[in-house]
């Protein structure tokens, strides 16, 4: 008879043997701490009177959390909100989703399942984890999503609330907040072409709003900073894209001693929204210049909005 | 004794369970004998590792050893958000510096490029504390951390020999500073003055603040097992 359990179990190796906690390749232990790790990290959401216990199982790999029909039902039941991205709980969702990419990848060979004493196992996890998009957290706010980087014609400025229209190439007609200042500034360029970026805040169902970032002269000089904004995020790791903030900064610094890049570069972090933790590489690049000018006023606004997050 | 001057309690070792899961703190290394501080470090704790950021005549950031290696509560100016950041500026500084080591500190800093930036050129000359200061300068807003003046040639029985060597060095990569020059800048932070600094809680950082409470330190040290 099985207990309510979940049950995770590392089957094979990449070299097709079996995998044992006491003799595991390096690749089967790394994916096992991860799944122990977000494993932990889920059942912290639950476990409110101790009832939930971890069993590391020998004579293979495998991760047997044992509970209460409840509770295993009630993780199962949220684990389907997740994977249908109807869940807004951010811890839940970044789990499972690590747990999904490590039981996506190529390599190792897994099982893993919700199993109930009185009542029949679910199906494959495996399975369902890997046939399912990349599993994300329903947006029941707004949530900064990135810069974007709009091609289109002037049709409008102005608004009680100031902001700029473009009409883009596929006609859709894209309104962007902005200040007084820029709206002042757009207005000489009406129907005239505009190379933007814009930043964009996300939520399910509602329109993108966009906030102004930038205008470009054309569009070689966005598609540049467009990629440049790109390189930031080509590894998943925070550290990761920390330290290519640094990289790109450093190469846009030497390459560019009139600042006009690095001006344009250091807007990309002048947002409420932005992450504090891009924010906070900014800062530490650029203390060297904090007397700059134009480039010591504008990290000035991003040390502003920075201290008001932390 | 000295018990009123220092919370001995915040020191502690670097395996504690009792530490919290992220944080920047500074680290020495004890003497198994005599106890005493004989190296320093910034050590950080994020996805349940600790690693150690020093240097010894060679730039090291690896996993942080146990045996032997002490640190103090979290430098509470860097905070539990700015980890990963820190983290970044210790990997870019691996990457991109090239320290060497000497009795010297004019009161450089590593910016976010892993720059050396120092008011005298090609003086990339440092001690393990040297390390530290430089590393964590560049990484906070305030232009000063410690008011490096307070300590001269004077202090901390530098042998004359280290003292040497260092004017040596300095002039082999920059020909047009003048001995006297160099020795202007010739200093010795020790270890355990930089782990007490720990306890204080404006900047810049006074060697007459830490004189206060750097025997209760030391004694605090000793006593730890």
């Amino acid at each position: 008879m099985s207990p309510n359990q979940i049950e995770f179990k590392i089957t094979k190796d990449s070299s097709a043997q079996n995998v044992d906690l006491d003799n595991m390749s390096i690749e089967a232990s790394a994916a096992f701490v991860v799944l122990l790790n977000s494993m932990n990290n889920i059942l912290k959401y639950y476990n409110s009177n101790n009832e939930i216990k971890v069993k590391l199982v020998k004579g293979s790999a495998a991760i047997n959390v044992v509970s209460t029909e409840n509770i295993i039902s009630t993780i199962e039941s949220d684990f389907e909100d997740v994977l249908g991205n109807k869940s807004g709980n951010q811890i839940l969702v970044e789990n499972w989703r690590e747990i999904q990419k490590v039981l996506s990848s190529d390599g190792l060979e897994y099982e893993a399942k919700f199993a109930y004493t009185n009542k029949p196992p679910s199906s494959s996890l495996v399975t369902r984890l890997r046939t399912s998009n990349q599993i994300r957290l329903r947006k029941t706010e707004y949530i900064f999503t990135g810069i974007e980087f709009l091609t289109g014609k002037l049709i409008e400025v102005g608004g009680k609330t100031p902001n700029i229209h473009i009409l883009d190439q596929f006609d859709n007609k894209i309104k962007i907040g902005c200040t007084e200042g820029n709206a002042k500034v757009a207005r000489r360029y009406l129907y005239e072409p505009l190379y933007v970026s814009a930043f964009c805040r996300t939520k399910d169902n509602f329109p993108n709003l966009y906030w102004f970032c930038d205008v470009y002269n054309d569009g070689v000089m966005m598609n540049e900073l467009n990629a440049l904004y790109n390189r930031i995020f080509t590894t998943d790791s925070v550290v990761g894209q920390l330290i290519n903030i640094h990289d790109i900064g450093k190469e846009v610094l030497e390459k560019d001693p009139s600042y006009i890049m690095m001006r344009r570069f250091m807007k990309m972090f002048d947002y409420e929204y932005v992450d504090y933790r891009y924010m906070k590489s900014l800062m530490v690049l650029t203390k060297g210049i904090k007397n700059h000018g134009e480039l010591g006023g504008i990290r000035e606004k991003i040390v502003e909005k920075y201290n008001k997050r932390n | 004794m000295n018990l009123m001057l220092i919370d001995e309690s915040e020191i502690v070792p670097i395996n504690s369970t009792t530490l919290p899961s992220k944080f920047v703190a500074a680290a020495v290394e004890l003497d198994p004998n005599t106890r005493k501080a004989k190296h320093s470090g910034i050590v950080m704790k994020h996805d349940s590792t600790y690693k150690l950021f020093h240097f010894d005549g060679r730039l090291w950031f690896d996993d942080a050893p146990v045996n032997n290696w002490y640190f103090h509560k979290r430098l509470d100016f860097i905070k539990e958000e700015e980890i990963e950041n820190f983290i970044a500026h210790c990997e870019i500084i691996k990457k991109e510096s090239n320290p060497r080591y000497g009795f010297y500190y004019p009161g450089s800093h590593y910016d976010s490029t892993g720059q050396y930036f120092s008011k005298i050129p090609n003086t990339e000359f440092m001690t393990c504390v040297g390390l530290c200061l430089n590393t964590i300068k560049g990484f906070i807003e305030d232009d000063e951390y410690f008011r490096y003046t307070d300590w001269t040639i004077a202090d901390n029985h530098m042998t004359m020999s280290f003292i040497t060597d260092t004017i040596i060095g300095i002039r082999a990569a920059n020909p047009t500073l003048s001995n006297v020059q160099i020795m202007e800048d010739i200093r010795r932070i020790l270890p355990d003055e930089y782990f007490a600094s720990t306890y204080l809680k404006t900047m810049p950082i006074r060697k007459h603040e830490i004189d206060v409470i750097i025997d209760a330190v030391r004694i605090a040290l000793i006593n730890k097992t």
